[in-house]
């Protein structure tokens, strides 16, 4: 997977070793989640994804495994295919702000903070990044197209040409035949085939998989206040290095205990805001954490590091090789809202129609700073969201704690604002 | 469990609605009123073409808008198809008073279901279906066909349907030479590959000779070469799925009837997130479905009305079938 032209010219991996920010991570970690604990209403099963998004210990079972560990990005990369051939996917996406200075060094100061803070994860080798021995990484945003460059002086990347415009015949037809050689890539780097008995078997647990999120997620209509957004996105968010049987087991459990709990009367009273934009990933719960302490609640999100990540599923319409390789290209690239696309029409479909069903108060609208694409598609879905008499409040923000009391101002006049309207 | 429902339900119409068209008059026992001109009984030589029995004629003569072939020969219940109809009629131009309970008949029941007949009770479709399902069993991949080819085939359904009414209307006007109307008798049969494969099916000698004295050489080779193709066609449905049904000529009289019958689809489309699913899995290969974006209602002229996209389709609540405004099949 080496270029012949990295062959020629030798390039040197920066690595830095800062137990500092080792310690600080971990500081933060557990900080985080000792607020969130803090909820006497939370749910007893939310302790396991407590571990498993503090991390040391799926590492350490990580390391002790003899499977190989694929590292991917965003929405788009197939994990049916990934654990098909006996590997396990991670999710890198990162939501340090500590790794985002080392990182620095490689990447320019003037792109995205989830980008450097990947990228610094691998610089200061924390976490999962430096369990992967290949990263699989969809050309996304300009900054994600870049990144595999930098990534290949580390590890081998195998890049995704994943199509700007999604249209069903062009589009599809491209991504499906990039899906195909993915799948042969990927059985080269591990030395197994994919079956097709296998695959059926993985396609069939997502499917299980998306059905429990979905039953959750539905469980929220009614009555959202049997699980705060935070622990919504920790149990979506371990799912990024969680083994999935595992994953599909606990959550089960979590999900009988929300029946349980949703059979009680409606406690909350509050506001129900809805949050898109920019992925909002752990320990970046800053928002998160300002809007619940303000008594308002995220009810549903439309994130690709929340709901999207979950919500869809392959459905073959035939169990033949061809037709699951199909329905896998299908549901990691059509059903995406992600705005690396040209148009934002199904974003803004999905965000009007979980507004109606969650009868949201209000819309906040999470901006990364230096994430153009979300920049760009904020004033044509503001408008759209104004235009239908649902306040919409933008955050401009970054990964650092710094404007954490400017946030809680806006937010705090933003639900007044609410309050008054109603 | 069963996981796709839908499937499996119309799984079963089709088998049932196969055993009564094709092995019906068997199994019910059923005493017909042959068809006279054309007998299949063993043993006996087969009758002339009698012209002055033209089949409309027939009492119990059942036509539905389904390839419910007249070649199934006495174990067949219904015998003949739509297509068979209109082209009788139109050759003979009988009084309305003998066709018009025919006509009526199959009007009400082309307006109750449209397509819905090609995709649950068609003989021949289901019968392509099988093939396919014989091919997803030996794990051999489905094709598509290309565009050019799809839209290609959707004219040729068009002008087939033309070509054979007005070929039915001009063997009537008697200025035509004999040797020329002769061929010309019910083309519509002799290009069908029913014709072939309901034979093969139900065990009845295969038909292929329908040279008649006197007749224009190059009008029946030019009949037999169509069969040939339409047939190779309708074995293509093997790995494309439901070729023949995209260019079948009754279906395309169905098709003119899907928007306004009444089964209708319906879309949510707030609920839709253009996913892609009811694209993959349509055995049309349309797209219409998954491209609306502003109308409830998603009926459109290809659709054979399987529901497979209904099946599949992972919203709850998305698409809807509805008969007379009352749910029948929902995602």
């Amino acid at each position: 997977m080496k270029d012949s032209f990295e062959r020629r010219y030798k390039r040197e991996p920066v690595i830095r070793k800062d137990e500092r920010i080792i310690e600080d991570i971990q500081k933060v970690k557990t900080n985080l989640i000792n607020l969130i604990k803090n909820n006497p209403n939370r749910p007893a099963t939310m302790a396991y994804y407590d571990e498993i998004i503090l991390g040391d210990k799926r590492e350490n079972e990580l390391k002790n495994l003899k499977n190989k560990v694929i590292g991917t990005f965003c929405y788009f990369v197939p994990e049916e295919l990934i654990w098909g051939v006996g590997c396990i996917p991670v999710r890198l996406c990162s939501g340090f702000f500590e790794t985002i200075t080392p990182a620095e060094e490689v990447l320019p100061r003037d792109i995205c903070p989830l980008i450097r803070s990947t990228f610094g994860c691998k610089v200061e080798g924390v976490g999962y990044f430096n369990l992967c021995s290949l990263i699989v990484l969809p050309t996304t945003c300009d900054g994600k197209k870049k990144l595999g460059e930098y990534i290949s002086d580390y590890l081998p990347v195998l890049t995704l040409n994943l199509p700007n415009i999604k249209t069903y015949d062009m589009a599809k037809e491209m991504w499906n035949k990039e899906i195909k050689v993915l799948k042969s890539k990927l059985e080269e780097f591990s030395g197994t085939k994919i079956t097709r008995k296998n695959l059926e078997y993985w396609i069939k647990l997502f499917q299980k998989r998306s059905k429990l999120f979905r039953s959750i997620y539905e469980l929220r209509k009614t009555n959202p206040g049997i699980i705060s957004h935070r622990d919504f996105l920790m149990m979506v968010q371990s799912s990024f290095y969680d083994d999935i049987n595992r994953w599909i087991e606990k959550t089960q459990v979590l999900y009988d205990e929300l029946v349980e709990k949703s059979k009680q009367k409606n406690s909350f009273n509050g506001e129900k805001l809805l949050i898109t934009g920019a992925p909002i990933i752990f320990p970046n719960f800053k928002i998160l954490n300002v809007i619940e302490d303000l008594g308002a609640l995220v009810v549903v999100d439309e994130l690709c590091s929340g709901t999207q990540r979950l919500w869809d599923y392959a459905e073959p319409d035939e169990w033949t090789m061809e037709g699951m390789l199909e329905s896998i290209a299908t549901r990691y690239l059509l059903p995406s809202t992600c705005p690396c696309f040209t148009t934002s029409y199904d974003r803004i479909d999905k965000l009007l129609t979980m507004v109606d069903e969650f009868k949201v108060d209000g819309v906040i609208y999470h901006d990364l700073r230096l994430c153009q694409l979300f920049d760009m598609e904020r004033n044509l879905v503001t408008k759209i969201l104004k235009d239908k008499n649902i306040p919409v409040l933008t955050i401009h923000t970054e990964y650092s704690q710094e404007d954490t009391e400017q946030i809680k101002t806006r937010i705090e006049a933003f639900l007044e604002m609410i309050r008054s309207k109603a | 469990m069963i996981e796709r429902k839908i499937t499996f339900i119309r799984r079963i119409v089709q088998i049932f609605a196969f055993v009564l068209i094709f092995y019906g008059g068997w199994l019910l026992a059923l005493k017909h009123i042959e068809i006279k001109w054309w007998v299949f009984e063993k043993g006996k030589p087969p009758v002339e073409l009698n012209y002055d029995n033209p089949t409309h004629t027939q009492p119990l003569q059942t036509f539905l808008p389904i390839r419910s072939c007249r070649f199934a020969g006495t174990t067949g219940v219904f015998r003949g198809c739509m297509m068979f109809f209109l082209s009788d009629t139109l050759a003979w131009l009988p009084s309305l008073k003998n066709i018009l309970p025919h006509l009526l008949l199959l009007l009400f029941l082309i307006f109750l279901f449209a397509r819905f007949w090609c995709g649950w009770l068609c003989p021949i479709g289901f019968i392509s279906e099988i093939l396919y399902e014989i091919r997803k069993a030996l794990g051999i991949a489905r094709e598509r066909l290309p565009k050019l080819v799809r839209s290609s085939f959707k004219v040729i359904g068009v002008t087939l349907l033309v070509s054979l009414l007005t070929t039915s209307l001009l063997i009537a006007s008697p200025s035509v030479p004999w040797s020329i109307r002769k061929p010309l008798y019910v083309a519509t049969c002799q290009i069908c590959p029913s014709r072939i494969i309901t034979p093969l099916i139900t065990g009845f000698p295969l038909i292929l000779n329908l040279t008649f004295k006197s007749a224009s050489t190059f009008l029946l080779v030019t009949l037999f070469i169509l069969l040939v193709i339409f047939s190779l066609i309708y074995a293509f449905s093997f790995i494309f799925k439901r070729s023949w049904c995209k260019i079948c000529p009754g279906g395309v009289i169905l098709s003119f009837f899907n928007k306004g019958a009444l089964i209708t689809k319906e879309k949510d489309i707030k609920k839709c997130t253009r996913c892609g699913i009811c694209a993959n899995c349509c055995p049309m290969e349309t797209t219409e479905i998954y491209d609306e974006k502003d109308k409830r209602n998603v009926d459109h002229r290809e659709c054979i009305q399987c529901y497979r996209c209904v099946d599949l389709c992972p919203e709850k609540d998305c698409l809807k079938v509805k008969f007379l405004g009352k749910e029948i099949f929902k995602s």
